[in-house]
């Protein structure tokens, strides 16, 4: 349906419209709708992946209730920058390596990605993504928030997070002697 | 970090738009150029400074706890991505958070755990294999002196349900490197995981005739073998049983086809 624009764009803007050539349209739950690359949405998410095969897309915008159009979009926003971020010979054996990886290292661009998220765009998106079924945007925030706690000892934790500390003094103890090896020198 | 993000997105998708405007259809664009401020704060209500109190929505910002409302199995990635202690530690966080290790994906590197010596740190993993009951086991790493020092405790942990499907072993030659040990005993048990091992690293061991022929590594992707012992058709099987294998390391170890004879040194 893209027809060929000749206006010269640069080569990163051809695959662009290549890659968005067949989208499908999702609809967060305040309504806004979002256009996402078809194939990197059927690559990257089981469900919309199922969504796609079942022939259950709503061409005026798949309901996403439980999605909200801030976390909506970012997953778009991850969707087509990873349609447009596989060099084309890797794009080929990708859909194997890609969820199998034996290491969830994320990529530069991954890293960044979730880098510029505030901490409720993060969560919101861990959420997205578990809904979506989609396990490497999944591995990607994960690790982030992995990142987030490392080398913090339980109070700092909690202090990022906002954890409340619900147990009794007893049994903060019990817990610190228990494990006793896994604490550091506090 | 937070700062960036809104205005240098923003503007990235205005230019997609402005160069290919069919590419991103206008509605979802158009609708989403509004300050966003607005859509956020009114599905993200923020509760201003610090008041206690339940949050407004499990999606609040300010001071609301995002993390322990994340499902077990999305904490136990995040658990088992840190370090064995830090991991460990994650139980003192709350009571949400009690139970959420041991049931994580296991991830141990001998190398997290304290040093106070590799038979105290055989111990310590002894310890913590028995209250696993986690799913599949991500990875499990120590030292390949403990195969020297704690074989009979390698050998329990190798067959430990707590290590089954495990996706990464190693046996690092760390301090072994210079040692002139004798081949080391490597479970018999090891190999079965070959059906789930994505890594396998094995040091100062012998691997004797007709411990592998006929396994399948489909997983396998890294192969390490340090100042290894092998027989060549076993080292040939391994490879031929391994279709994904995409790094393979030899370092010091001979493959020959019998009694050391024409050793392959690589």
């Amino acid at each position: 349906m893209e027809v060929d624009k000749g206006k010269g764009e640069a080569e990163e803007t051809r695959k662009v419209a290549e890659a968005d050539r067949d989208t499908v349209t999702l609809k967060s739950s305040d309504g806004k709708l979002f256009e996402v690359s078809k194939e990197a949405a059927a690559r990257l998410s089981t469900v919309l992946a199922g969504m796609i095969a079942g022939g259950s897309i709503d061409d005026n915008g798949t309901d996403l209730k439980q999605i909200g159009s801030e976390a909506l979009e970012n997953v778009v926003d991850y969707c087509n920058k990873h349609a447009n971020s596989i060099p084309s010979a890797a794009l080929i054996s990708s859909s194997i390596s890609f969820n199998t990886a034996p290491f969830k290292e994320p990529e530069e661009w991954e890293r960044k990605f979730v880098d510029r998220l505030s901490h409720d765009a993060l969560f919101d998106l861990v959420e997205a993504a578990n809904f979506l079924g989609m396990e490497r945007l999944l591995d990607v925030t994960c690790h982030k928030i992995s990142e987030m706690m490392k080398g913090k000892s339980p109070d700092q934790i909690r202090e990022v997070f906002n954890i409340k500390n619900d147990y009794t003094k007893e049994e903060l103890e019990e817990i610190r002697q228990e494990l006793a090896w896994a604490f550091y020198d506090d | 970090m937070a700062a960036l993000p809104r205005g240098g997105k923003r503007r990235r998708m205005q230019a997609l738009q402005g160069q290919e405007p069919e590419a991103i259809r206008g509605s979802s664009l158009t609708e989403l150029r509004p300050p966003p401020s607005m859509a956020t704060e009114a599905a993200h209500p923020k509760s201003s400074g610090e008041s206690p109190g339940p949050p407004p929505s499990p999606l609040g910002a300010g001071g609301v706890d995002h993390i322990s409302g994340l499902p077990d199995a999305i904490l136990g990635e995040i658990i088992s991505l840190l370090p064995v202690k830090e991991a460990a530690s994650t139980q003192a966080l709350a009571s949400r958070w009690r139970h959420l290790w041991r049931s994580a994906p296991l991830s141990i590197d001998g190398d997290d755990l304290p040093d106070e010596g590799e038979i105290s740190r055989a111990g310590l993993i002894s310890r913590i294999l028995v209250t696993r009951r986690g799913p599949a086991a991500r990875r499990f790493s120590v030292s390949a002196l403990q195969l020297l020092l704690c074989s009979s405790a390698v050998g329990s942990w190798i067959s430990s349900p707590a290590l089954d499907k495990l996706q990464e072993l190693e046996f690092q030659i760390g301090e072994m490197m210079r040692l002139h040990s004798p081949d080391l005993p490597l479970p018999d048990s090891t190999f079965r995981f070959s059906a789930t091992l994505r890594l396998l690293t094995v040091s100062k061991c012998h691997i004797p005739q007709g411990n592998v022929e006929a396994l399948h590594f489909p997983q396998l992707r890294e192969l390490a073998l340090e100042s290894v012992r092998i027989p060549e058709n076993s080292l040939q099987s391994i490879i031929a049983g391994s279709p994904i294998l995409e790094s393979l390391l030899l370092s010091r170890s001979s493959a020959s086809i019998a009694c050391g004879s024409t050793p392959r040194e690589l």
